[in-house]
């Protein structure tokens, strides 16, 4: 949150410093961000599946590690240099899980067998739709650089595949066990969030530009287990990226053909 | 018997053998282990030559769970290809040799195998005997020792009414020598309670859309039935005269069980099956995964009042164990519904499921029909040491699930506690202080010929000390147990010694040198075990028995008002003539009274022939009483009107050797009736 924050205050500070704005004269934009996500996440969740008459425990710890994203952003001006428009990322990876499980014992109540190990390969996935209000600043005349602050309302829609049992081997007597294998669910959950980011882009060709981004999202996703675990994971999360900007011009007047009087 | 013909002679066998192994007349017990006196290499190879000759058949080679380098054999004897009731032995080996031997062998059975009687001739000779109906297996020829000596008999079973009965009968003449009940009890009346309220566990199966009581997680199958109170059709399965059908298992629609003698009989009996696996590494009953059935519910509480007393006593207030009863004819147990308060008085006696050590116990029997076999015939202190391992082993289970305590679902030295409502009241008995409940602490209190479970806290008391220590109420001695921190060592003890150790004849004095034996075997010489043990049997005065005792219980004795012999008041009691390690015939034997001012009072007694008519409580009436073997009485006694007072008996009986010993048992004090 900091990070992109001390990000965003710069560009605000850029955008300040010229006394007077260069006006944004396109009629919108439309950009694809290549993205890394450069933050991994970590979150938790316990399963209580029953198992043999009683509630077994199972805690795991996931890990989403940093991965590519895409985006595709496009908008229009709406007012001197605000453009609103809407932006579609999309994020996937897959996850690794640790799993430490307490499994009831088949005969008698109270007394789990404590099984350990690691599920991988849990798929992960972001779709987030952003609601986009942005602030276009070419910072000179020739329109040759642009720096683009946006930022709104976010709409996550989640996936996750979260451990909702665990298989294990087990033999009479059946007092220990071994893990074998994670029972995975995939749920899914829409939720709201926020982002932030900014653009810098330099014209390379009439009608297209080149340049980076960084911006950042967050959304707080609580995901239920179909035994009534929860997994609360936070998604989102700072992402860099080339960003490739397609430019919608301002329409040019058409002239006006010549008034032709009767002689 | 042939091997001592073999020998050369019957000296030198007994020169080879020890003096307690084979010797002239009667059983004798073997008792050789590296460290005894007996020369075990010497045993070891005329077991051999007794197995060559097939005086000696192997009859199970059980696994040893506890330690598997461990061989045991168990080889059953054979007198001219007739095998010999009560007369098999046990050898363990090591990889570096024989470790010991146990037995009870007959070496001069001197008997004619032809049988007069064909099988078919002798299963109807088997159902009059007893006014029953004999089952359907053939009889097997056995020679039958007895204390009149060697019978050629034909052994089989019948139904009479509830029960189903092991029948001899002579193998010439079709007449009956000898009967006891298969069903192994442990009726006791007392009071008891039902389920708990406790949660538990329950291993089922899943069958067409129900749920069944049929074990299927543990290796084993434990099925349990719900004779659903049919009495009639409890005897015909007990009695295999039907077989039990899918419909007979208890079951559940929805795998919630709401009946709890279902639920404690099923799930204690698959605790029973963990405990024997952990504890001993043993698979199961008979260490081959025996099935275990379990029948529930088989009166209903609703008949009570028309039932029979002997049925009240056997299928209401009791649970037991038949080893030939149920599916296949390998044993099932019955639990009993119970007795509501107002039957016997101001207490309950629950569904016998609901004491896991009463489940425990009877399924320990199982054990024993599948090692030991001490079915408590012809020797009865093996029916005592039968009754004592369930319960050593009954309540070793509770002690293994359920914390320390005297409430309900928690572990003491109290058998069947749990069953007795209000709670604490009482139970079946102590193996922490026998007399609670009346029975002995001591062997001088033994009675033989009577209840086996009377008897048995004489052991089971002595498993007691080895764990917890402390003092002999009788004999005074003190015992420095293993601790009940150990309390697995002298339960692994014991327990090896009957599963692997003990022949079916054995008695209280060969028990303590097998699980003296066991506790080397597991911990070594010198071993707080061993020496637990060692001092445990010592305290209950359980020694090797060489010398001939006599013994009058009670001491001191209840008046009651009854009759006897026309007069009051009268007091019951109980001889006792136990043979040491010599054959002994009674030549005479005599009674004396003192009235309380200690004046006495007109004798009497008799000679033989008239011991042989009064002395016939343990067996066939005789005035032989065979080496290692007992006569009792059971008899009423008055002191001509006086009420109190006291009595004492003697014999004079003489040995093989002709010398006459005079046996004179303790002055019993006869107190007034109240």
């Amino acid at each position: 949150m900091t990070r992109f924050l001390a990000g965003a205050s710069i560009v605000l500070a850029a955008s300040t410093a010229g006394a007077q704005p260069v006006r944004w004269t396109d009629r919108g934009y439309v950009i694809v961000d290549g993205a890394a996500r450069i933050t991994s996440a970590s979150f938790a969740g316990v399963a209580r599946p029953v198992t043999f008459v009683e509630p077994a425990e199972v805690e795991t710890s996931y890990r989403v590690r940093q991965a590519p994203a895409v985006d595709v952003a496009a908008g229009v001006r709406v007012w001197r240099n605000l453009a609103v428009g809407a932006d579609i990322s999309f994020f996937t990876r897959g996850t690794t899980a640790a799993v430490d499980a307490k499994v009831p014992h088949p005969f008698v109540f109270g007394r789990p067998r404590s099984v350990s190990g690691a599920a991988s390969g849990l798929d992960h996935t972001e779709t987030t739709v952003n609601i986009q209000a942005r602030w276009v600043m070419p910072p000179t005349r020739t329109r040759r650089w642009q720096i683009d602050l946006f930022g709104g309302p976010s709409l996550f829609v989640v996936g996750q595949d979260v451990v909702r049992d665990v298989t294990i081997a087990e033999t009479y007597p059946y007092d220990t066990a071994t893990f074998a294998s994670a029972t995975l669910d995939h749920r899914s959950r829409t939720h709201a969030g926020f982002h932030v980011g900014t653009d810098v882009t330099r014209l390379v060709a009439r009608r297209v530009a080149l340049g980076v981004s960084v911006s950042a999202s967050h959304a707080r996703v609580d995901l239920t287990t179909a035994d009534g675990g929860s997994v609360s994971l936070n998604a989102g999360g700072v992402q860099v990226g080339l960003a490739l900007r397609f430019v919608i011009p301002r329409k040019v007047p058409a002239a006006r053909p010549p008034i032709r009087r009767r002689p | 018997m042939s091997l001592l013909i073999r020998c050369g002679t019957l000296s030198a066998c007994l020169a080879c053998l020890g003096a307690t192994a084979f010797a002239q007349g009667g059983p004798r017990t073997l008792s050789a282990t590296r460290e005894g006196p007996s020369d075990l290499r010497a045993v070891d190879l005329q077991i051999d030559q007794m197995i060559r000759s097939r005086d000696l058949r192997l009859s199970d080679t059980p696994q040893d769970g506890l330690l598997p380098s461990r061989r045991h054999e168990r080889l059953d004897q054979y007198h001219r290809g007739v095998r010999i009731v009560g007369g098999d032995l046990t050898r363990q080996t090591a990889p570096d040799g024989t470790v010991s031997v146990f037995g009870v062998l007959h070496p001069a059975v001197g008997l004619n195998t032809e049988a007069a009687l064909s099988p078919d001739a002798a299963r109807s000779a088997i159902g009059r005997a007893v006014d029953g109906q004999a089952t359907g297996d053939l009889p097997e020829l056995v020679v039958l020792p007895l204390s009149d000596g060697y019978h050629l008999a034909y052994r089989g079973q019948a139904i009479t009414g509830i029960e189903l009965v092991n029948v001899f009968v002579d193998a010439n003449t079709g007449a009956l020598l000898q009967q006891f009940s298969e069903f192994q009890t442990d009726g006791i009346v007392g009071k008891g309670t039902g389920t708990f309220g406790d949660d538990k566990k329950i291993s089922v199966k899943a069958v067409s859309g129900t749920f069944v009581a049929d074990d299927g997680l543990r290796p084993a199958a434990i099925t349990t039935y719900d004779m659903k109170g049919n009495l009639t059709r409890t005897l015909q399965v007990l009695n295999r005269l039907t077989n039990v059908t899918a419909a007979d298992i208890a079951a559940d629609a929805d795998n919630v069980w709401t009946d709890p003698g279902v639920v404690d009989a099923h799930v204690y009996a698959g605790w029973y099956y963990d405990f024997l696996f952990k504890r001993f590494g043993r698979h199961g009953l008979d260490d081959r995964n025996l099935r275990i059935a379990i029948l529930t519910h088989p009166v209903r509480l609703a008949d009570l009042p028309t039932a029979s007393p002997e049925v009240v006593g056997m299928y209401y207030d009791n649970a037991f164990f038949c080893g030939t009863c149920g599916p296949d004819g390998r044993g099932a147990i019955t639990l009993g519904e119970g007795v509501p308060r107002g039957y016997f008085g101001s207490f309950e006696v629950k569904n016998f499921a609901a004491a896991l050590d009463v489940v425990a116990h009877e399924l320990t029997h199982g054990v024993t029909a599948n090692s030991a076999r001490l079915n408590g015939f012809p020797y009865s202190e093996a029916g005592a040491l039968n009754e004592a391992f369930s319960d050593m082993i009954g309540l070793a289970t509770t002690f293994s699930y359920e914390p320390l305590g005297n409430a309900v679902l928690q572990a003491n030295y109290t058998v069947g506690k749990d069953l007795i409502v209000p709670i604490g009241a009482g139970g079946f008995r102590s193996i922490s202080n026998p007399g609670l409940f009346g029975d002995p602490n001591h062997y001088t209190q033994r009675i033989v010929g009577f209840d086996p479970h009377y008897n048995s806290t004489i052991a089971s008391h002595a498993f007691y000390l080895a764990i917890e220590g402390g003092t002999n109420r009788t004999s005074g001695q003190t015992v420095q147990g293993v601790g009940a921190a150990n309390r697995d060592q002298i339960e692994k003890a014991f327990f090896r010694a009957l599963t692997v150790l003990m022949p079916s004849g054995a008695t209280f004095a060969l028990t303590r040198a097998a699980t003296i034996q066991a506790a080397k075997d597991l911990y070594g010489t010198g071993s707080s075990a061993e020496r637990a043990i060692t001092q445990a049997w010592d305290a209950v005065g359980v020694q090797t028995r060489t010398a001939a005792t006599v013994a009058l219980n009670p001491n001191p004795a209840s008046g009651l008002s009854a009759l006897c012999g026309g007069v009051r008041p009268s007091w019951s009691m109980g001889i006792t003539f136990s043979a040491g390690d010599a054959n002994l015939r009674v030549i005479n034997w005599r009674g004396d009274y003192y009235d309380g001012d200690g004046r006495q009072l007109t004798p009497d007694g008799g000679d033989g022939a008239n011991f042989a008519a009064s002395f016939g409580s343990c067996g066939p009436r005789s005035d032989r009483i065979l080496a290692q073997t007992d006569a009792c009485a059971a008899i009423c006694v008055n002191l001509e009107g006086a009420t109190r007072g006291s009595t004492q008996f003697s014999f004079s009986a003489v040995d093989d050797s002709g010398r006459t010993i005079t046996l004179t048992t303790p002055r019993v004090t006869l107190l007034a009736p109240r």
